[in-house]
Formats: C-alpha cells, sequence, structure tokens
C-alpha cells in the first residue's frame, strides 16, 4: 500500500518535471535547472553527512574543481565534446576527494570538520590568486558558442535554457539512482554502520578509514559532476563557486530540507533557491529574513522539512488509529 | 602443543601508572581459558592489548605464530580473534537483524564492496538467521537494538562476537549485569559456540568460572599471579591469601 502510493508519487513528480517546460516561462525553467544543480550536490553531501555523519564544511571545493576543470578543457581544448568535459570534471571531483580525504580523514569531530574548511579555503586561495590558470577574480568564461552534440538526437546550443534543464534532470535523475545504489551496497551498509558506532565497526574487523576514503571518493565524483554542470548553466566559473560561504549554503540547504533522508537535499534546495529568489526580489535584507527562517525551522523541526512531514504523518496515524479521524 | 596465543614479557604503563606489569601467558589451542582478578586488575585492558586497542608499552604478542602487537584492530580481528565487551557495544540505533549482518558481511570480507547490493547476498541472509536463532533474538529482528532488554543487548553483544566466526574468543563479562537464569543460558551458549575454538573469557562469577574454565589465570594489579587448572588456583597459597579470601563477598572493596 505505502509502497505504491510511493511508486506513483515518484511516477508522478517524474511527469511534472518532463512536462514543466512546456508551460512554464523561461525564468522558471532557469530557477528549477538551478535547484537540480544543487539537489546533485546536495544528493552528494547527504551521503557525507546523513548517511555516514560526516560534517564537512568544505564540501564546494569538489563542486568548484569539477567546475574548475570543465571550464578549463572547454576552453583550451576546443575540439573536445562537451559532455566529455563534464565526465572529465566529475573525474576531477573523484581525485580531490581522494587526495584531500587521505589527509583529513585521520581527524574526527570539529576537527575534521575544520581540515576539511582549511583544504578547501586553500583550493580557493589558488583559484583566487593564480590569474594565469583560473582567471583570478574575473574568473573563467567564453565557451557560449560551443554545442553539446547529443548522438542520435541533435546539437543543442549550450544558450538553450530547455536543453539545459532537460540535461540537468536527466543528470539529477541518474544521479538518484546511483546514490540510490551505493546506500544498498554493503559498502553503504558499513558506512552507515560507522555512524552508529565505529568502534564496534573496527572490532568487525572493518578498514574504517578504506571505507571513508571511497566515500569521499564517490562523493566527490557527484559533486565534481555538479559543479561541472553548473558552470555550462552559468557560462562562467568564479571563485565565489568554491568559497566557503558555497560551502555553508550547502550545509544550510542540507539542513532546510533534513539531513536524514534523500528527500532532504532535492527539497531544501528548491525551498532555498525559491526563497532567496523571491525574499531577493521584494528587500535587499533578504538575507535577514532568510536567518530568521533558517533559525525557526531548526529550533521546531531540527530533522528540516522532511522530518516535519514526518512528524505530521505519524500524528496523523495515531489519531486515525485512535479514530480520531 | 604450541599456542595459539603468547604473551611474552608485555607491559603497558599509563604515565606512570602500570596497569599491565610484565604478564607472560600462553593459551593452548581448544582450551578455555579463564582470567579471574579483583577490579582494576588489568583484565580488561589485557584485552584491549591483545586486539590491538592498546599497543603494549614493552613484550610482544603472538597470535599463531605471527606478532600482532602494534597492529590496527581491524587487521588483528581478520586474523581469527573476536571479542565482546564488558560495556554493551552494538550498533543501538539499527534494527537487531542489521546488527548481526554488519558481522556477518564483515566475516565474509563484503564490509567493502559495490559490486551488488546487500539484499542479494543469500548467503549472508542465511547466516545471519542461523545466528539469530542462535542467540535467541529472531523475534525481534526488527527493533532497534537500544530498545532491547539488558538481557538481550548481551546476547546480541555475543552474537556480534561469534558471528565473526573467529579462533580466538575474547569475552569480557558475558554475563556482567545478568540474572542467574540468564548467565546460565549465556553459559550454555558459550559452551555450545566454542566447542571447537579457543577461548578467553574474563568473569566474576566464581562457579561459572570453575565449571567453564580448563585454565585459569589470576591477575592482580598487572601482573600474572598464578595459571592453572581450576584445582590448582584453589589450592594455590597467594591466589587465597589476595584473592579467593574475599571471593565469597562478592566484589569488595579489595581494589589496591
Amino acid at each position: 500500500m505505502n509502497r505504491s502510493i510511493e511508486t506513483f508519487g515518484i511516477l508522478l513528480v517524474l511527469i511534472l518535471a518532463i512536462l514543466y517546460p512546456l508551460v512554464a516561462g523561461k525564468f522558471h525553467i532557469y530557477l528549477l535547472t538551478e535547484i537540480m544543480i544543487y539537489s546533485i550536490l546536495g544528493l552528494s553531501y547527504y551521503l557525507l553527512l546523513g548517511h555516514t555523519g560526516l560534517l564537512s564544511i568544505g564540501h564546494a571545493v569538489y563542486f568548484g574543481i569539477g567546475g574548475y576543470t570543465t571550464a578549463l578543457f572547454l576552453q583550451r581544448v576546443p575540439n573536445l565534446p562537451v559532455s566529455l568535459t563534464l565526465l572529465i570534471g566529475a573525474f576531477s571531483g573523484l581525485l580531490a576527494g581522494f587526495l584531500i580525504g587521505s589527509m583529513v580523514l585521520r581527524l574526527t569531530k570539529i576537527y575534521f570538520s575544520f581540515a576539511t574548511l582549511a583544504f578547501s579555503q586553500m583550493v580557493w586561495a589558488i583559484a583566487w590568486k593564480w590569474r594565469g590558470l583560473t582567471g583570478g577574480d574575473d574568473g573563467l568564461t567564453g565557451w557560449s558558442a560551443r554545442e553539446f552534440v547529443v548522438p542520435f538526437l541533435d546539437r543543442f546550443s549550450l544558450t538553450n535554457v530547455t536543453f539545459l534543464y532537460y540535461l540537468a534532470f536527466s543528470i539529477t535523475v541518474f544521479t538518484i539512482v546511483i546514490c540510490w545504489y551505493f546506500t544498498r551496497t554493503p559498502l553503504g551498509n558499513t558506512l552507515s554502520a560507522v555512524k552508529s558506532n565505529p568502534n564496534r565497526v573496527n572490532f568487525l574487523g572493518i578498514n574504517i578509514s578504506v571505507a571513508k576514503l571511497m566515500l569521499f571518493g564517490f562523493t566527490g565524483l557527484i559533486a565534481g559532476l555538479s559543479g561541472s554542470l553548473f558552470i555550462l548553466f552559468k557560462k562562467m566559473v568564479a571563485p565565489n563557486f568554491l568559497d566557503m560561504f558555497m560551502s555553508f549554503d550547502v550545509v544550510v540547504m542540507s539542513v532546510i530540507g533534513g539531513y536524514s533522508s534523500f528527500l532532504g537535499p532535492i527539497i531544501g534546495s528548491f525551498v532555498y533557491v525559491y526563497m532567496v529568489e523571491y525574499l531577493s526580489s521584494i528587500t535587499d535584507r533578504w538575507q535577514l529574513i532568510m536567518g530568521v527562517f533558517f533559525m525557526l525551522l531548526i529550533l521546531f523541526y531540527p530533522k528540516g522539512i522532511v522530518g516535519m512531514f514526518n512528524q505530521f504523518s505519524r500524528k496523523l496515524t495515531f489519531l486515525s488509529r485512535k479514530n480520531y479521524l | 602443543m604450541t599456542p595459539v596465543l603468547r604473551l611474552n614479557g608485555v607491559s603497558k604503563h599509563f604515565g606512570g601508572i602500570h596497569v599491565i606489569d610484565d604478564v607472560n601467558l600462553e593459551i593452548v589451542k581448544g582450551e578455555r581459558h579463564a582470567l579471574i582478578g579483583p577490579n582494576g586488575a588489568g583484565k580488561s585492558t589485557l584485552f584491549n592489548l591483545i586486539t590491538g586497542f592498546y599497543s603494549p608499552t614493552k613484550g610482544t604478542i603472538h597470535f599463531k605464530d605471527r606478532r600482532i602487537d602494534g597492529l590496527a584492530p581491524y587487521r588483528i580481528i581478520r586474523l581469527g580473534i573476536a571479542r565482546s565487551f564488558q560495556i554493551i557495544n552494538i550498533f543501538k540505533d539499527m534494527q537487531v537483524y542489521d546488527n548481526v549482518r554488519n558481522a556477518i558481511v564483515a566475516k565474509h570480507n563484503y564490509s567493502l564492496t559495490v559490486t551488488h547490493t546487500l539484499a542479494s547476498l543469500n548467503k549472508v541472509k542465511e547466516e545471519t538467521e542461523y545466528i539469530l536463532s542462535r542467540i535467541n533474538l529472531k523475534p525481534f529482528q526488527k527493533e532497534l537494538a537500544g530498545t532491547l532488554g539488558y538481557g538481550q543487548q548481551r546476547a546480541l553483544e555475543m552474537g556480534l562476537t561469534i558471528a565473526l566466526d573467529p579462533d580466538l574468543v575474547l569475552l569480557d563479562e558475558p554475563g556482567a549485569g545478568l540474572t542467574p537464569e540468564e548467565t546460565r543460558d549465556v553459559i550454555k551458549l558459550i559452551r555450545e559456540v566454542t566447542a571447537d575454538k579457543t577461548l578467553i573469557i574474563v568473569e566474576h562469577d566464581m562457579d561459572v568460572v570453575f565449571d567453564l574454565a580448563d585454565r585459569i589465570s589470576v591477575l592482580n594489579r598487572g601482573r600474572i599471579l598464578a595459571t592453572g587448572t581450576p584445582e590448582e588456583i584453589k589450592q594455590n597459597e597467594s591466589v587465597r591469601e589476595v584473592y579467593l579470601g574475599s571471593l565469597f563477598e562478592e566484589n569488595s572493596i579489595q581494589d589496591r
């Protein structure tokens, strides 16, 4: 019963998302594309924080590295297919995940969190200072004339908003499936055991460091992919794509949606993007309102919007069992 | 007979405190060895040294002729040693079934794989159910482990240890805090599951110890006072002096 409702819900959302560009204006297509890209980033973050209990506050670094790598390849290798630059960007995120992971994962708790921040700031400094490679604070741009070739279908301009929407949509669906699969593999299960009781995992004969390092590589891959997609969408890359405020945004979106479920980061980025868009259109002091909203949410619903709904639905079942409804 | 586990002059100092002081111990394959001694004698520390949670300040530890002191716990466990904990150490916010499954998956070395889903591993499923029925927790397999009663959590603690199917089992007070009936069940279970294994057990209940153990070592202030059969230990003068005299006033103020 519950399962069929779930399946129905998923199908409905998929169909609505596919049909959406036919009815919506360009602006909303654009916003939803952004939301989907943030969702991919948020999903990779969910695996870290929600699934394994690792509070990284430098997660934007993989997003930014993916973005910069893709941008560099787009700029400097004219004949490389755009789809390939996306893969290269994702792969660079994977490498960054392994590299940074191998250094920060020997730490735990707050020390771990601050090490992730430190490494992300180091990369940010490189992006800011190494003008010859990264363009400094101007960032990189100038590939909007490139075309994305979809085999057997057509070539699409990178300025085509509807195309980017569908590209982001298919990659989002792909990411959800692969992350879902990941949590159901033995490694995914081991990681949730690490969250529950790392000491016992150790005494089951499991090498926790390797497990976490593999997770770091995987989340780096997904975050790098979303970063690559993001620079196609924004048509530029700049140091603020990987600064600490971007990392904080990832945390904020996850907390708003609820970081203990798959749906959380998706709902979180949806609410966040629309709120920022709406609030900043009515006042310059939108961050003040955002801050109050965020505080109220974590005060009353620390498990985010998903947690809020779970709480309501529990109450409903309770009431219906007692025949109040 | 060659010993399975050999401790040679093992010492552990925390600052100036000699928690374990020059311990020599040989555990023979297949024996049930009990470790007794007053609170604070260093029994749990000895377990922590054997399983790599601490590395010794001095001395060497060999398991099956392989030197294991200084190795990480997960490496030592892989070699075929498993332990239970005095303070319950289970996955409290996971289901009972998943608790045991974690151990079974680890035993088969699947824990870091991604090429298949967990649900598709039939062997894991069968063995998990076998262990669950062994520790009588099958009816509770869907419950969160942290919501079980104390006795059942103890049983699960044992289950996680034996699920690894180790050659050498270290049990740290498996009967701590249990009612006499529950203790009897646990002892019965220990006999069954360690039938073809080597066992080292720390236990305070002397009836249990003298009934179960082939040999006993008495630890006091970090030193081994005596090792021998239950009869020899009962007869041993210095053991009587230090320990057994106070035995019948369970856990009196004998510590230092």
